[in-house]
């Protein structure tokens, strides 16, 4: 049977015809179903026509779909409104899967992966190493009483909803002294706070300004974890972006950081794989495996993308975030060396049958 | 800059991290790293296991990283341990204490104990090498078999420079001080350093390493009139602030231009000072140049 694979995409980006092509090559048929229809209401007669599987791709191709999905215009370098942004998306989802027809990602895993907090509950519950978290707090001083509680100075301040990288701080705080390194300008402006990502990384060590860019990021709910430190190669500290595909990892890309941000967007930069895995050591196999388990627990995601870091020792790994749309390596290279993309994957593993797993999941 | 990478290669050796249950194989081909990941008990526990192998008698050499997630904590614990399990470690010849990244931790926030207690403790030893300056603890010493003798801060207290002059190093060919800038605790100045610019207090000095200076053209002025340049085949004057004024005062010095390697790099050295340096036919390292025309000129290594 030929599958016929319903994409939900940016018509006008890069992923949607990355994916066609790669379906194409696989004999699987695809159609694109734009974001701002599936936002729009339920979808049109004879969109789903013949579609046996949804794919749910990214919508951040598209900045207007801001105005569609929560209701103001959000650029794409703004960091706050990811909660509303992130609800939007889902509610689209929701109603997109309720045609009955399987979905990949699981709105109900979609949801979890865009929440920080709670996809860094399931992971810990399957037995995946995560890094720990301090219970929620609100605003700085509770996040200094948090920290001094838990003999912790350093932590990753995170926005709890969103994609991963943005709108993170790391922070120091020790004898009176603080340190916070973030890709974001605080724009003070009378309409309120702005927070703009920005690839040049900003460090404040006056309390009053973290404070202020803490207490602006507050209201939509932090994630903080321990920061643990990762192995530094060729100048910097580095991560692990493994892409699972049906479970599988498929690609992974070494980023090296100029500062404890290892996120492409915070001007890391992608070491050459070969070299990275001989340096790495046995931390790059604990990686996959650890990767593997965390693709394990969203055995509904035909797709994901996990960061992983390495530990000085070059043998224990942490896992930091798991990406609905961590997909987008531009690999052309998987990582037993043969010519194909992330796309190809998926294209391959549902050529072959795949379908969301049955059944009740950890929620 | 700051610290990114752990030690890879340490006293010659390639640095391997040293794990219970694997042991110590070739236990005196490689650099035996102790360090605590996150979620590690207390080093002093893999310390325990270390000095209690059958094969700790022959270990060379040793780097401590990361020793405490609670920064308050100083290193002398560690310091403790080793010098009062010394007798388990026989051949240990060199040792690192501090091997943590800005990732693990800020240089200024290392806080060492008393670093000398290795010295006393470890007699054989022939080389020491100190990453984090804020606080440590460093008292005059006599040693007979020290070569090599390094400390690395962001910011070097004055005290460590006045017991360094203050000790007996007959055996002592290298010597780096890593000073830093008053903003992190550094307070040398070049009158501290003149007992050791005066070349009587080490006979055996032949590399002279004075790096990450904020005052590095001062630096450079005293050195190359100094009476230890002579006496020295290299010296590093990299990772400061060091800009033409300082590379007129070494272009001066005959004593400069005699020696064999001369180490500058991370420098705001101007094109045509670059050519004159490398004109003068001494091996000079010019590497990651900083802008000279910037107002503001910065070490490579502070916080």
């Amino acid at each position: 049977m030929t599958r016929c694979v319903g994409v939900v995409a940016v018509p006008g980006g890069d992923r949607w015809p990355g994916f066609a092509a790669a379906a194409d090559r696989a004999g699987v048929r695809a159609r694109c179903i734009p974001w701002p229809v599936v936002v729009a209401g339920p979808p049109p007669a004879g969109v789903l026509d013949g579609v046996d599987l949804l794919r749910v791709d990214s919508p951040a191709e598209d900045p207007l779909l801001g105005e569609h999905l929560c209701g103001r215009r959000r650029d794409a370098g703004e960091v706050l409104g990811a909660g509303p942004w992130v609800a939007g998306v889902g509610r689209a989802v929701r109603r997109l899967a309720g045609t009955g027809l399987p979905c990949t990602p699981a709105p109900g895993d979609l949801a979890v992966l865009f929440d920080k907090a709670a996809c860094s509950a399931r992971l810990a519950a399957a037995g995946v190493p995560v890094a720990p978290a301090l219970p929620p707090v609100h605003h700085w001083a509770g996040l200094l009483d948090a920290m001094a509680g838990a003999g912790w100075h350093r932590v990753f301040v995170k926005p709890r909803f969103g994609s991963s990288g943005v709108g993170v701080i790391a922070l120091s705080v020790w004898r009176g002294r603080f340190r916070a390194v973030a890709h974001f300008d605080v724009d003070r402006a009378p309409a309120g706070v702005r927070l703009v990502n920005r690839r040049r990384p900003l460090v404040l060590s006056a309390e009053a300004d973290i404070a202020a860019a803490v207490d602006a990021l507050a209201p939509e709910g932090l994630h903080v974890e321990r920061w643990v430190p990762k192995l530094g190669l060729d100048g910097g500290p580095v991560d692990i972006r493994v892409v699972c595909v049906a479970g599988r990892a498929t690609h992974a890309a070494v980023r090296r950081g100029a500062g404890p941000l290892t996120n492409f967007q915070a001007g890391a930069r992608r070491l050459d794989l070969d070299e990275a895995r001989r340096a790495l050591g046995a931390a790059f196999t604990a990686a996959i495996d650890a990767a593997e388990r965390v693709a394990a627990a969203f055995p509904r995601c035909l797709q994901v993308g996990v960061d992983v870091g390495p530990l000085p020792d070059r043998r224990r790994v942490v896992v930091f975030e798991a990406n609905a749309f961590g997909d987008h390596l531009l690999d052309e290279v998987d990582l037993h060396g043969r010519r194909r993309t992330t796309w190809d994957a998926q294209a391959a593993a549902i050529a072959g049958g795949w379908v969301p797993a049955a059944g009740p999941v950890a929620a | 800059m700051t610290i990114n990478e752990n030690l890879r290669v340490f006293a010659g050796l390639p640095v391997v991290d040293y794990r219970p249950d694997a042991g110590l194989r070739e236990a005196a081909s490689n650099a035996w790293a102790l360090r605590r990941e996150w979620d590690d008990p207390p080093l002093v526990r893999t310390l325990d296991a270390f000095v209690a192998d059958p094969r700790a008698p022959q270990v060379t050499a040793v780097v401590v990283g990361m020793f405490t997630d609670d920064y308050s904590h100083s290193s002398q614990a560690v310091i403790d341990h080793l010098t009062s399990h010394a007798a388990r470690l026989p051949s240990l010849r060199a040792l690192f204490l501090g091997d943590m990244t800005f990732e693990e931790c800020e240089i200024s926030w290392i806080v060492h104990g008393d670093v000398t207690q290795l010295l006393e403790g470890f007699p054989l030893l022939e080389e020491l090498g100190v990453r984090g300056g804020g606080d440590v603890g460093v008292r005059p010493v006599e040693h007979a078999r020290l070569r090599r003798l390094t400390f690395e801060t962001g910011g070097m207290p004055e005290g460590v420079v006045r017991a360094v002059c203050a000790s007996r190093l007959p055996a002592l060919e290298h010597l780096e001080l890593w000073l830093g800038t008053p903003d992190y605790g550094g307070d040398v100045s070049v009158a501290d350093l003149a007992p050791i610019l005066a070349g009587d207090l080490f006979p055996s000095l032949r590399h002279l390493g004075l790096r990450d200076a904020e005052n590095a053209d001062e630096v450079a002025a005293a050195v190359a009139r100094s009476a230890v340049v002579s006496r020295l085949t290299s010296l590093d004057l990299s990772l400061g602030t060091l800009s033409d004024e300082g590379g007129r005062a070494l272009l001066a010095s005959p004593a400069v231009l005699g020696l064999r390697h001369l180490d500058l790099h991370h420098h705001y050295l101007s094109v045509p000072m670059m050519a004159e340096l490398v004109s003068t036919g001494v091996d000079v390292d010019l590497g990651d140049p900083q802008p000279p025309e910037d107002e503001n000129r910065y070490v490579a290594v502070s916080e």
